[in-house]
């Protein structure tokens, strides 16, 4: 029950949709589509809950599996290595400021000896000024970089990480115009029998769970602990009480001693488009 | 523990658990400490008084973290590379050297110190004392200890249990020599030698950084030579190391003038110690190896092996601070000046000591020309003045007679004592080339030129900068393009205020260099177009202005003129 909870938790920040045209007799080898989109989730929402955090992801993998009892193979010249084409914009503004010293000294001393030292005197003052000047760069840049590769069990994923900001937010790549691979049917009579089945799962580490603005739903509680010198520890501890609950409930492959364990945020068959 | 059964239930009771305790807050949580920190950044985490043997921690920055000398941690895992600790388990037969910090923080940092030429080292934090001192005694090669000298108590207490045959490092951040008395107590009680490593030279405190910096220095260079120079340290038992790194072409000269300058500004003379060598030539390095000679005689000259050394020091010296300093004239900034004149070969009429040790006047005659020069080890500083460009307009370089040699002369103590007594002033490093067989003085000038030209900017620097301007406009030194901006611009009594020169790109030369120089309205962003651009060659026969850009006025600062 708090498993689901959990899980919910997880939906939340990424979803996956996968598609591929169907299977026929003329065609044996389709693209496969995969849509992946994440955000941001708010935990704790509900009535009952006493704290609130906010999650986000810093990193994941799309895995493509095809389970070796799947009569089907991936056409390895088809798997996607491009960089994707979605571009965020970066906005930069640099203030530049220029401040001439305001204590400039006249050179009095000699000046005094020609008549021309009163007019440096004035022209001195009209030289101390200050100016601000912005310059606003914009740039476009890719939004998340994608990096294809492949997992220890030798199934093909792309890595993907946020560019320009600290986590994950939107698509990688346009499911639709860009596919992942090319799949082929290897059965005998592709009118006969069960299409192979082919898995998508989004992973993650346990340092890739973003965790923030945890806060206490009790405001007197809450205003307390802000004062707490120690708060920071229980911050640092409750961070990652709420990672590694979360990891357990996604857990796939190896333990919790492993910084390195991957966990599943969500996963998904390929559906046939007819 | 069942108190509520939704999971943030659990969170909620760590938040308001009244412990600041990592591990007991791990159990609060119904989770295994041991494991439960995994992933998870501890940045600002207090961690004094707290024992966390036992857990792992995948994300601990010890330079973000609070620790005190009761806080127990593991060697951080193998799986976060910049905070990566080297097992001391792991088997010694290919180190270089081994290091133990006494300061966990310093460990990150020097590691992730500049990526340069380093021998290979196994590292002990501070919890890993026994390990160290375990390995030590079956590890035959160079083996340091390295301590922050702030921690004064802590370093007295311990200094004397540091096994024999390991050197002791003390790194300094605060400038100045009082420790002196100190460190020749802890020497007494040490049965090891020790190095003071001293980064900063002029009266402020340098960054951390820095000094670690010159610690991964200090141990590249101790333990890549370190037959000969184990021998040195244990004859000298307290020596203060400093390194430099010169500026190209004559780079072994530069790096032995600075060091020469900041060794006075340390007052560090008299002392007897060991100067270090290289054995490879470098360009111009019999010239350099000269004025090693004549800036440090009392110092041991040592020959190393700088190939394996690490790229940043050209010149290093371990001075002898064991025993008190004997100043004879030799060492005086007035002596290292003179010897470094006569191995120019530089004639030195009527030279004379009127009054000395605070003013030497010599009169240097050259093939073609000849000089005054005065010799002043200690100038009061001056405030920056900025005068009115009238009082630059007559300054001609080229008729320089009287040079004031000093320590620490700046753009504005140029300028400001051209102008009041038309003494050109430089420091050793803009004279360590200058021979008797120039026919000019601009060799010595292009040499200041180019140690100022990178100073920040503002009114002191343009100012210092239009005297070579205006000497390129007065010999007419232009090769084509309209000059009139230029011209414009200088003429203009509030010059250094209204203008900002900047030196960009430079093409250094074996004779000089060539700057690519442009002219700004002061105030403008650094995109804005400049009044005018071009360059500047200055060599041996001066300076001469080419390839001159006028771009054409926008309407941006158009409009600031008029404003």
């Amino acid at each position: 029950m708090n498993q689901d909870n959990r899980k919910r938790a997880l939906a939340e920040i990424v979803a996956v949709d996968a598609w591929h045209q169907g299977f026929t007799q003329k065609v044996e080898r389709v693209d496969l589509h995969v849509d992946v989109v994440f955000q941001s989730g708010r935990v704790g929402g509900e009535p009952g809950d006493d704290v609130r955090f906010r999650l986000r992801l810093k990193r994941a993998e799309v895995v493509v599996i095809v389970p070796p009892t799947e009569p089907a193979k991936i056409d390895k010249g088809s798997i996607s290595r491009d960089a994707p084409q979605i571009s965020a914009k970066a906005t930069e503004k640099r203030e530049i400021s220029t401040k001439v010293a305001a204590g400039v000294k006249s050179k009095a001393k000699l000046d005094q000896t020609g008549p021309g030292g009163g007019l440096n005197l004035t022209l001195d003052a009209s030289a101390i000024r200050s100016k601000d000047a912005a310059v606003i760069i914009t740039q476009s840049l890719q939004a998340m970089s994608v990096t294809q590769t492949e997992t220890a069990d030798g199934d093909y994923s792309w890595v993907v990480e946020p560019s320009v900001n600290k986590t994950l937010a939107g698509r990688p790549w346009d499911a639709g115009k860009a596919p992942r691979l090319k799949v082929v049917d290897q059965r005998q009579d592709r009118t006969k029998g069960i299409e192979p089945n082919i898995r998508i799962e989004v992973r993650c580490r346990r340092e890739d769970l973003d965790i923030t603005d945890i806060t206490l739903k009790n405001q007197t509680a809450w205003a307390g602990f802000a004062k707490d010198p120690l708060g920071r520890n229980k911050v640092a501890a409750a961070e990652a009480l709420i990672r590694t609950k979360l990891f357990q409930a996604g857990l796939v492959a190896g333990h919790l001693d492993d910084p390195f364990a991957q966990m599943t945020l969500c996963a998904a068959i390929a559906e046939s488009s007819a | 523990m069942k108190a509520k059964t939704h999971w943030l239930a659990q969170v909620e009771a760590v938040l308001l658990a009244d412990t600041g305790d990592l591990r007991k807050l791990a159990e609060i949580g119904g989770e295994d400490p041991r494991t439960l920190y995994i992933g998870t950044s501890m940045d600002g985490v207090d961690l004094r008084g707290q024992d966390l043997r036992g857990m792992a921690f995948t994300r601990l920055d010890p330079a973000k973290v609070r620790i005190d000398a009761d806080t127990r941690l593991d060697p951080a895992p193998g799986s976060e590379p910049e905070t990566l600790i080297p097992d001391p388990e792991d088997d010694l037969t290919d180190t270089d050297g081994m290091v133990l910090f006494m300061e966990h923080r310093l460990i990150p940092e020097f590691l992730r110190s500049a990526p340069r030429r380093a021998p290979n080292l196994a590292i002990y934090g501070p919890g890993e004392v026994e390990a160290f001192n375990h390995d030590a005694l079956r590890y035959a090669g160079p083996k340091f200890v390295v301590f922050d000298v702030r921690r004064r108590a802590f370093l007295e207490r311990f200094v004397g249990r540091v096994p024999e045959g390991v050197v002791i490092l003390l790194a300094r951040r605060t400038p100045g020599f009082e420790v002196a008395e100190l460190d020749r107590d802890t020497a007494a009680a040490a049965r090891s030698p020790i190095v003071v490593i001293q980064a900063s030279s002029s009266g402020t405190p340098v960054y951390r950084t820095a000094t670690v910096a010159v610690v991964k220095d200090a141990i590249s260079v101790l333990a890549t030579n370190w037959e000969v120079l184990e021998k040195v340290l244990r004859r000298q038992r307290v020596s203060v190391f400093l390194r430099s790194r010169g500026q190209a072409p004559e780079v072994l000269a530069d790096a032995w003038s600075q060091m020469f300058e900041r060794t006075q500004r340390m007052e560090l003379r008299g002392y007897a110690g060991t100067r270090l060598v290289s054995a490879q030539s470098v360009t111009y390095a019999d010239r350099a190896l000269d004025i090693s000679d004549a800036l440090f005689s009392g110092l041991r000259p040592l020959t190393i092996d700088r190939r394996s050394g690490p790229k940043t020091v050209d010149a290093a010296i371990l001075v002898d601070t064991s025993r008190p300093p004997n100043l004879d004239y030799e060492d005086t900034f007035e002596g290292g000046v003179e010897r470094l004149l006569s191995i120019r070969r530089w004639s030195m009429d009527e030279f004379k000591k009127p009054d000395w040790p605070n003013a030497t006047e010599f009169h240097l005659v050259g093939r073609t020309r000849s000089f005054t020069m005065h010799v002043v080890s200690s100038a009061t500083p001056l405030l920056p003045e900025i005068y009115p460009s009238e009082h630059l307009r007559d300054l001609y370089l080229n008729g320089i007679s009287t040079l004031v040699v000093s320590n620490d002369v700046n753009e504005s103590q140029v300028v400001t004592h051209l102008i009041e007594k038309g003494e050109f002033w430089v420091n050793v490093r803009d004279i360590c080339t200058f021979s008797p067989d120039d026919d000019t003085i601009w060799s010595l000038l292009q040499r200041q030129l180019r140690r100022l030209a990178r100073v920040p900017s503002g009114p002191a620097r343009s100012q210092y900068l239009s005297l070579f301007l205006r000497a390129a406009l007065q010999s007419e030194g232009v090769l084509g393009g309209d000059p009139g901006r230029i011209v414009d611009a200088l003429n203009q009594s509030l010059f250094s205020r209204l203008f900002n020169v900047s030196f960009g790109k430079v093409a250094f030369r074996p004779e000089g260099a060539i700057y690519q120089v442009k002219i700004h309205r002061a105030g403008q962003p650094p995109s804005a177009p400049p009044v005018t651009g071009f360059r500047l060659e200055i060599d041996g026969q001066g300076p001469r202005i080419h390839s001159i850009v006028n771009p054409l006025e926008t309407a941006h600062w158009a409009a600031r003129t008029t404003a």
